[in-house]
């Protein structure tokens, strides 16, 4: 999907992707830290629908996300957690759209409590419902 | 017999401190607090061992820039650092070790992770708080926030143990 306007609406079955751009959210054993859905300070996380994105087109949105990045430090994507809407909603969280110039299929996840600890217990819940995709020649994760 | 003593005390329970203010009272604080340090080095009893304070610092060097995740986050200032470091020395020796993660929010986060559904998350946050949550089998409500004044929590070193325990 290239064009915001022709965006279907959110289903519950629908993938969505949160990008990994740091080693240390993803453990060796390819599980999701909860640290990588920690929403940040306005409580929108962002993540991008699969929708019907190719693998190639899902990985180059997710190359995007790296490049502010990379002009600071070294930064390299190192793969995606996939989780569906329905994982999102049984926590009592939204899924909204929120297009981008760039990522047309960007959305948020929104409706977090203001609460830091509740948002840890939901972070892990989503962490621990997410499957690690590795990006296709990436770096290896580090061991424990 | 004081050795052993000694040496127990300061594996079951956390960085001694004193409210005393003799001389006496002060060395054998000291003395203490050495002794903990050499225990801290050591493998099998100690973080410092176990490589968590290295883990730690790198942590928090490569995070002082803004937006060090491409999403926005924030910097990991030098208090909450300073605040992770004194978490993890408070620990009891022999504590299994944690690994050492950073937040959006800045906060620095300390690991114990046996399977995705059975973890706990501590969060040190640079004004001295300290945010747990844990995923473990059964219905119990297992987060929540402590203030950190230089010991651990007890719910904490509970929820350490039911995480970690075989």
């Amino acid at each position: 999907m290239s064009n915001a306007e022709k965006l279907p609406p959110i289903t519950a079955n629908e993938l969505l992707a949160r990008f990994i751009t740091e080693k240390k959210w993803v453990r060796a054993d390819h599980t999701v830290r909860q640290d990588a859905f920690i929403p940040p300070r306005d409580l929108n996380l962002s993540v991008t629908r699969h929708l019907k994105l190719s693998e190639e087109k899902l990985w180059n949105l997710g190359q995007k996300v790296v490049v502010a990045i990379a002009e600071k430090r070294s930064a390299a994507l190192c793969g995606r957690a996939d989780l569906t809407v329905r994982e999102v909603s049984l926590r009592n969280l939204k899924t909204e759209p929120a297009a981008l110039p760039k990522n047309p299929n960007h959305a948020h996840i929104t409706g977090w409590p203001l609460d830091k600890a509740a948002q840890k217990n939901i972070a892990q819940q989503l962490a621990a419902a997410a499957k690690f995709m590795p990006k296709p020649g990436a770096q290896e994760m580090p061991s424990p | 017999m004081i050795l052993e003593m000694a040496a127990s005390t300061l594996i079951s329970i956390g960085a001694i401190s004193t409210r005393g203010s003799s001389e006496t009272a002060r060395f054998v604080a000291e003395q203490a607090h050495e002794g903990r340090r050499l225990l801290q080095a050591s493998y099998s009893l100690g973080l410092d061992g176990k490589g968590v304070f290295d883990e730690l610092c790198e942590v928090a060097e490569e995070r002082r820039a803004p937006n060090w995740d491409g999403y926005g986050a924030e910097p990991v200032s030098e208090e909450a650092y300073r605040l992770a470091y004194r978490f993890l020395e408070a620990l009891p020796l022999g504590t299994p070790a944690p690994t050492v993660g950073a937040e959006p929010d800045g906060h620095l986060t300390l690991e114990w992770y046996r399977s995705p559904r059975r973890t706990l998350s501590v969060s040190v946050s640079p004004e001295g708080e300290l945010h747990y949550a844990a995923l473990l089998p059964g219905p119990s409500k297992a987060y929540g926030t402590e203030p950190f004044v230089g010991d651990v929590p007890v719910r904490i070193l509970e929820l350490i143990r039911d995480v970690t325990a075989a």
